[in-house]
């Protein structure tokens, strides 16, 4: 990983992470109930937390849904920014390794996702774990469904990125990793496939997208 | 001599369009090539090719002894690349981009050099201030920042895609002395393409000419110069075409006038001048910019000769 690039990275995606940030902190205050009820208090009906993530204005579904919208905007802002701008013959000419140059794009997505996705919903397990917090009942095996959707949203964020990368003559195909991920997600949902079988499919993915990535990467034309 | 660019038969298709031509031809170390072309000749696709930002179809290029497809990192950093529009960070002060550069030199596993002394000198000379935003500084600002990142490093061979581009007459003049006077360095290769034929022609040993994806130039400037010739034949009543022969570049009828242009003009034109019954015939040297006219333009309609009548 290179500093610098992980540092200009994290700058020129800042807006991005304040928004997300904000929203992440807005949600999980209000669904731990430290919100008064007329700013956003998503505990103040009768919900369980984590029962039914699916469930409409569900608290971990809305969680997910800003760590989907960071994690496309962030995937095609890290490639279509770069390729806008013309800066690509410029980064690209550091005297470092192409591989390593996106390795470490790549690893400030994830460590975003780790960041502004999956620590949220951590932090709102450990509340909802801790005897006392709120009048529901609450087992680990509730959250499960949770980090499947962390899961998602790290499929979400590689495809974005491969399709900001992938040359493409038109925006149709542009986004078809985008299709592709999308799809999967969906045969996830239908399938009735247990929970490590999900996992085991949505790491594959996850691991087929980056190699597809660092793939492009190399081969593409920066033109 | 060592040579710090070969090119073997770079060739490069963009859909059905051949943008580069099996293209073969060596940089010698320590020479300033300029490569000319019009727009679209394929120059910056080729260049692009040299520093892998852009695949070739087939053939190869070396530079500085290894293949660039796969430059390693302690290759990259003996050689400066100036992409075309001199693209930096926006958001970035002049001291950010400095510093961010700086540390792909610093520290290194491999052996590079960074001068902050000359960083120093270089935006000192350019009268820029460290704390200007790139955004708000202007093309040749840009371009002169461009410049003090790609020398830092000391580099071995300096790759320049048409760094005036864009640039007004009097920028450009400065910014081409500011290259003049901070790459004279013995042993130091560059290798520049431009529009600028007065920029070439003041700067390079040696220069290339692309034409249509086609290298139909490579040689030392004086040579281009001195081997060009521009013959003018006269005839009573209008001009015949000139047979097709060996060195013949471009002609042109303009009424009774035949403009030719020869490569090594000499006894077998003379007599096929003869032969065509040219009542005059006058020879001319060539400038930079005539010559490289006469070799990028291809053939051209016989201009018609304009008559003027009064009304009345």
């Amino acid at each position: 990983m290179n500093i610098a690039i992980a540092r200009k990275e994290l700058r020129e995606m800042a807006p991005l992470i304040v928004v997300a940030l904000l929203a992440q902190l807005w949600l999980l205050s209000g669904a731990m109930g430290l919100f008064p009820e007329w700013i956003g208090n998503f505990s103040a009906g009768n919900t369980i937390p984590f029962l039914n993530p699916f469930m409409d204005g569900d608290i971990v579904m809305l969680m997910a849904g800003v760590g989907g919208c960071l994690a496309i905007a962030l995937g095609l802002g890290q490639t279509l920014w770069e390729l806008f701008r013309g800066t690509f013959p410029f980064l690209l000419h550091r005297p470092l390794p192409r591989t390593k140059i996106f390795a470490t794009k790549l690893l400030v997505g994830v460590g975003l996702w780790l960041a502004l996705t999956v620590l949220p919903l951590v932090i709102y397990a450990l509340w909802a774990a801790t005897p006392g917090t709120h009048a529901s009942p609450f087992a680990w095996w509730m959250t499960e469904s949770a980090w499947q959707l962390c899961l998602e949203v790290l499929l979400v964020y590689l495809a974005a990125f491969l399709c900001g990368l992938r040359p493409a003559r038109w925006y149709a195909s542009r986004f078809l990793p985008g299709v592709f991920a999308g799809v999967l997600i969906m045969i996830l949902l239908i399938l009735p496939l247990g929970r490590a079988w999900s996992a085991a499919i949505l790491l594959a993915a996850c691991a087929g997208y980056v190699l597809a990535i660092l793939h492009v990467a190399e081969t593409r034309d920066y033109s | 001599m060592s040579d710090a660019i070969v090119i073997e038969r770079l060739t490069k298709h963009y859909g059905p369009k051949r943008a580069v031509d099996t293209v073969s031809m060596r940089v010698p170390a320590g020479c300033v090539y300029g490569f000319l072309g019009r727009n679209g000749a394929g120059k910056s696709t080729l260049i692009k090719m040299l520093m892998g930002v852009v695949q070739p179809d087939s053939g190869r290029a070396t530079l500085l002894g290894e293949e660039s497809r796969d430059l390693m990192p302690a290759t990259r950093a003996r050689i400066a690349y100036l992409a075309e529009g001199h693209p930096l960070y926006r958001g970035m002060s002049v001291g950010e981009a400095i510093r961010f550069t700086r540390s792909f030199y610093v520290n290194r596993p491999f052996s590079a050099t960074w001068h902050d002394r000359f960083v120093t000198q270089a935006l000192d000379h350019f009268r820029l201030s460290t704390r200007a935003k790139i955004r708000r500084l202007s093309n040749g600002q840009r371009a002169q920042v461009s410049l003090a990142l790609a020398l830092a490093p000391d580099p071995d061979l300096l790759v320049l895609d048409d760094p005036t581009l864009g640039l007004d007459t009097v920028v450009r003049r400065d910014f081409l002395e500011s290259i003049i006077h901070l790459i004279q360095r013995s042993g130091r290769t560059v290798f520049f393409s431009s529009h600028m034929l007065g920029d070439v022609e003041r700067v390079a040993d040696r220069i290339g000419v692309m034409v249509d994806g086609v290298l139909r130039v490579d040689c030392p400037t004086d040579y281009f110069k001195t081997v060009l010739r521009r013959v003018v034949l006269e005839f009573v009543g209008t001009a015949p075409r000139f047979p097709a022969c060996s060195g013949l570049v471009s002609q042109r009828q303009i009424g009774g006038r035949l403009e030719l242009v020869i490569v090594g003009y000499g006894a077998e034109h003379e007599e096929l001048a003869e032969s065509l019954g040219a009542v005059n015939t006058e020879v001319m040297e060539m400038n930079l910019e005539d010559a490289f006219i006469a070799y990028t333009r291809g053939e051209s309609a016989p201009l018609p000769t304009f008559e003027w009548e009064t009304a009345r």
